[in-house]
């Protein structure tokens, strides 16, 4: 059971690097705007074949 | 391969596909090269409708709706402007797009514009040359450290996503500009651009040619946006402590059953220790920070328990960790700590969106200004007018400073400051203010007073003040709490004596920790915040726009209404309503009855002739009416040969055929002493309607009715109401006959009609109502800025959303007494399904109170306890039938 010790720190490690890309993307803005975002993807580049 | 709209021009035929795509660099560079003569066009004010481009516009088949923008073409357009198009903004724009290749918009919009919220396009009349200005730059402009500079503006009709789509294609069609991002919700652009290659004013006169004119300059709302980020960080962090300690939970709990290795459990609980400390920490500040608030001004506040509950855990958590028994909160506090977090970022979020923080004052006044200098006229920003210039005010535009009138006479709507009407006659020497609207002709004025010290300023300035100075609403989960925080606390005494006196200390400490942790009133603290969310976006939906969940509980306990007359009671626009005839058997008749005859439609065709090109506004609802109420077929004017405009009085003109033709008040008719016929003027008698006749060779053929009407539905309104014993009031700027009559109409008592009442006034007096009860305010958004935000809750029912809501705390898209009525009861039902989940969550924390008692709570009771009782508040939250029909 001692392997406790060592899987529940690599677990929180694990959690820890999730947290550690989710404050990344908060700080660089990526939630700033919520609502264009899903507005733009409506608009595919069908006409970036044509340039 | 390109999809084709349906109001698509003649480039998108299908064997042109391919030669569009041989040929659209070509036709890009010839456009650019046509927008790139803007630039050496500086000298003076563009004329828009050189922007010609050399692609013929197709008759459309879509008569009726503009191929631009979709609405309706006002019939009498035809023939002025290119068929098909409703404006001369519109078919430039079309032109643009075409010439661009940017055709796809069309399509585009097609798809994704479901509301059909398009609007027409008003070309600017500037050249924005006045962006260029160094000193402006200072204060809007930031550099990064690429050498690019970043502005941002906000844009007049960014409204679907063809639109994000269009402003985003900027650095394809801008030189210089390197990335352009639209926000929608805020309704602006930002750009970056190299300042070596492009000005500023060039950015804004492209975008202006894509069809959205610029409105103001933002500052970065830098400090707003790490509020939220900060927030977001703070649930992440509290989501990851409360995931991670319920695991280490999970392996207590299971050695809470089946037993446990001393070491393990050491380890366990230390790990769930070290885990649960930022979220008690650092997640948990905001909580603390407002019951601390709390304290220190003597008030109630559901933070208060909260983190009452938080720390007293967390403590005697800890204490159980150092002395190694597993006795421990830290996953109920975790997991405690991240769905309140939650809820109240949810509500914030809802209130958070489209109206943000700009100074209403700039989004009113115009951009710029015609500043006249030694040697001639220059525009200017209207943030740097300051006293002493002397400014030229052009027609339909809006006052930028207050000041006095040096030469020029006009007509003026202060509806902003006084909510009047009527508009009033200016002339040399008259005092104008800045917010008003200048309707009639080019006036030039000297400013006395810039915008920003400017009598509306100090109006907002008041506003500011009075939603400082008033008194916060204790909201229904605070009021409760202060009861809730009352009984846990003799609870706890109870508790802690009674078993303290049984069987000692340590159980006393052990059971009083498990009841004020049960009684943590978590279902109560997420109760209010989703209800009235939820309520607050099904709303917005059926266009409502609440700006706080404080006004729905206040809307939902109204004592006294407060209506505004013109525009909220009244349609808020004089229009024609009873006009009667003199027909061709020499009876008088209402138009319904003959409007084909002869006689009727030579009067109609006259009163266009007489009033065409009026600015008076009584004139320009006349032209409106006789435009509608003309037969179809007929598109003529009886040709003028002279014309006379008597201002303020009425109009005479003589036709081709000789005839002499009078259209005015009764007054001038009584000077010129045309006779009138007054038994039928005698219908008019009693109503609020002002009356303007017209004659031919001085024998009268019609008469008018002009007023503004009362909206449908109001009298049902107020009646209901009233059945709620709501007390109901009416509060005018205008005269007291009118406001009398309409008011009688209606059924307000004498006492409950003030009329004659200045800005000023309106609020004092709405000041003085919402002192002592809860007060709701229904009125013009600009008009009664003060009143509006005195009221414990402004609607405000016109003047734009935007403005609206930093003043008011509703807005309404269609000032209907429908929705009038629905906002009131939907508050209602909000706030009696909140009551619901309050009174069940309370339920809960009683049942878990009973059982701490007896000491029977142990932490997974605890643990299994709470979430129950949040879920079932969530559910009965989410299932509200409020603002949903």
């Amino acid at each position: 059971m001692s392997i406790v010790y060592l899987l529940v720190p690599a677990t929180l490690l694990l959690a820890l690097a999730a947290l550690g890309a989710y404050m990344w993307a908060v700080r660089s803005g990526q939630f700033d705007d919520l609502d264009t975002p899903p507005q733009r993807m409506m608009l595919d580049d069908k006409d970036e074949e044509v340039k | 391969m390109r999809e084709v709209g349906a109001v698509d021009g003649p480039q998108t035929g299908q064997e042109s596909q391919s030669l569009t795509k041989r040929l659209l660099p070509k036709v890009i560079n010839h456009v650019i090269g046509e927008v790139w003569n803007f630039r050496n066009m500086e000298a003076d004010t563009i004329s828009w409708k050189q922007s010609h481009s050399t692609i013929p516009v197709e008759p459309s088949l879509n008569f009726e709706l503009c191929r631009h923008c979709g609405l309706v073409i006002p019939t009498e357009l035809s023939g002025t402007i290119a068929s098909g198009f409703c404006c001369s903004g519109c078919e430039t724009v079309y032109r643009v797009l075409h010439g661009l290749g940017l055709e796809r918009y069309y399509s585009l919009k097609s798809e994704t514009d479901e509301l059909g919220t398009s609007s027409r396009v008003s070309l600017p009349d500037t050249t924005y040359a006045f962006l260029d200005d160094p000193e402006l730059s200072k204060q809007y402009l930031t550099r990064s450290s690429s050498g690019l500079t970043r502005a941002t503006f906000r844009l007049v009709g960014i409204h679907c996503a063809a639109c994000i789509w269009l402003l985003e294609k900027l650095p394809e069609i801008c030189r210089g500009v390197i990335r352009s991002q639209v926000s929608f919700t805020a309704g602006t652009i930002s750009v970056e651009y190299d300042e070596q290659r492009v000005l500023l004013s060039e950015i804004a006169r492209k975008v202006a040619l894509l069809g959205y004119p610029m409105k103001a300059l933002e500052e970065g709302d830098l400090g707003q946006r790490k509020v939220a980020r900060t927030e977001l960080l703070r649930i992440g962090i509290a989501a990851f402590c409360a995931m991670n300690v319920m695991m280490l939970a999970t392996a207590l709990y299971q050695g809470w059953f089946s037993g446990i290795e001393q070491n393990y459990l050491t380890f366990f609980l230390w790990g769930s220790l070290v885990v649960s400390i930022p979220s008690v920490c650092y997640c948990a500040i905001p909580f603390y920070r407002t019951a601390f608030g709390a304290l220190r001004t003597h008030s109630l506040h559901i933070d208060l328990p909260i983190s009452f509950a938080i720390i007293c855990a967390f403590i005697v958590s800890a204490a159980n960790t150092v002395r190694g028994i597993n006795d421990v909160y830290f996953d109920s506090i975790a997991v405690l700590i991240f769905l309140l977090l939650s809820a109240r970022s949810f509500q914030r979020g809802t209130l958070d969106r489209s109206w943000r923080a700009s100074n209403p004052l700039w989004s009113l006044l115009p951009m710029q200004s015609l500043r006249k200098t030694a040697t001639g006229m220059e525009e200017v920003y209207v943030g740097s007018v300051k006293a002493g210039d002397i400014l030229e005010i052009p027609a339909k535009t809006i006052f930028p400073a207050d000041g006095v009138i040096l030469s020029g006479a006009s007509f003026v709507r202060n509806a902003t400051l006084t909510g009047e009407s009527y508009p009033a006659s200016i002339g040399v020497r008259s005092e104008v203010f800045a917010g008003t609207e200048n309707l009639a002709a080019p006036v030039t004025m000297e400013v006395f007073k810039p915008a920003s010290e400017s009598r509306f300023a100090r109006v907002l300035q008041l506003v500011d003040e009075g939603a400082n100075s008033r008194s916060p609403i204790v909201d229904l989960t605070n009021r409760m709490s202060g009861r809730f925080v009352a009984v846990v606390l003799t609870l706890s005494v109870v508790c802690f004596s009674a078993w303290g006196f049984v069987s000692g200390l340590d159980a006393a400490l052990r059971n009083t920790l498990a009841l004020l942790v049960v009684t943590c009133p978590c279902a109560l603290g997420l109760a209010a915040p989703i209800g009235l969310s939820l309520a607050i976006r099904r709303a917005a939906k059926r266009g409502i726009l609440i700006r706080g969940a404080e006004c729905i509980e206040s809307l939902a306990a109204a004592e006294v209404a407060i209506f505004d007359k013109t525009g909220t009671i009244t349609e808020g626009a004089i229009v024609v309503t009873d006009p009667i005839f003199l027909g061709s058997d020499g009876s008088w008749g209402r138009i319904e009855n003959d409007s084909a005859s002869p006689a009727i439609r030579e009067a109609l065709e006259a009163i266009e002739s007489l009033e065409s090109g009026s600015a008076h506004p009584v004139g320009v609802s006349l032209l409106q009416f006789a435009k509608q109420s003309k037969p179809p077929t007929g598109h003529t004017r009886i040709p003028l040969i002279s014309k006379e405009d008597r201002q303020g009085r009425g109009i005479s003109g003589r036709d081709a055929s000789g005839s002499e033709w009078h259209i005015g008040s009764l007054v001038w008719f009584k000077e010129l002493g045309i006779s009138i016929p007054y038994e039928m003027v005698s219908a008019y008698s009693g109503s609020n309607l002002s009356v303007v006749c017209l004659a031919k060779d001085r024998q009268a053929v019609g008469l008018f009715g002009l007023g503004d009407a009362v909206r449908s539905g109001m009298v049902e309104l107020l009646a209901g109401l009233r059945s709620r014993s709501i007390e109901t009031l009416l509060l005018s700027g205008d005269g007291n006959e009118i406001t009398t009559r309409v008011g009688a109409a209606l059924g307000f008592s004498s006492a409950e009609i003030i009329s004659e009442a200045s800005p000023e006034r309106k609020l004092e007096y709405v000041q003085a109502r919402s002192s002592k009860r809860r007060t709701v305010f229904i009125g013009d958004g600009a008009n009664d800025a003060g009143a509006l935000c005195a009221a414990t809750v402004g609607v405000g029912v016109s003047g734009g959303a935007e403005l609206t809501l930093q003043l008011a705390g509703v807005f309404l898209m269609q000032p209907t007494s429908e929705q009038m009525a629905e906002l009131f009861l939907g508050a209602r039902q909000t706030m009696n399904s909140i009551k619901k989940t309050l009174m069940i969550s309370s339920l809960y924390n009683l049942s878990g109170a009973t059982l701490a008692l007896f000491g029977l709570v142990t932490p997974i009771v605890a643990a299994v306890l709470m979430p129950i009782s949040s879920l079932t508040v969530v559910f009965l939250a989410l299932s509200s039938r409020s603002f949903r029909q």
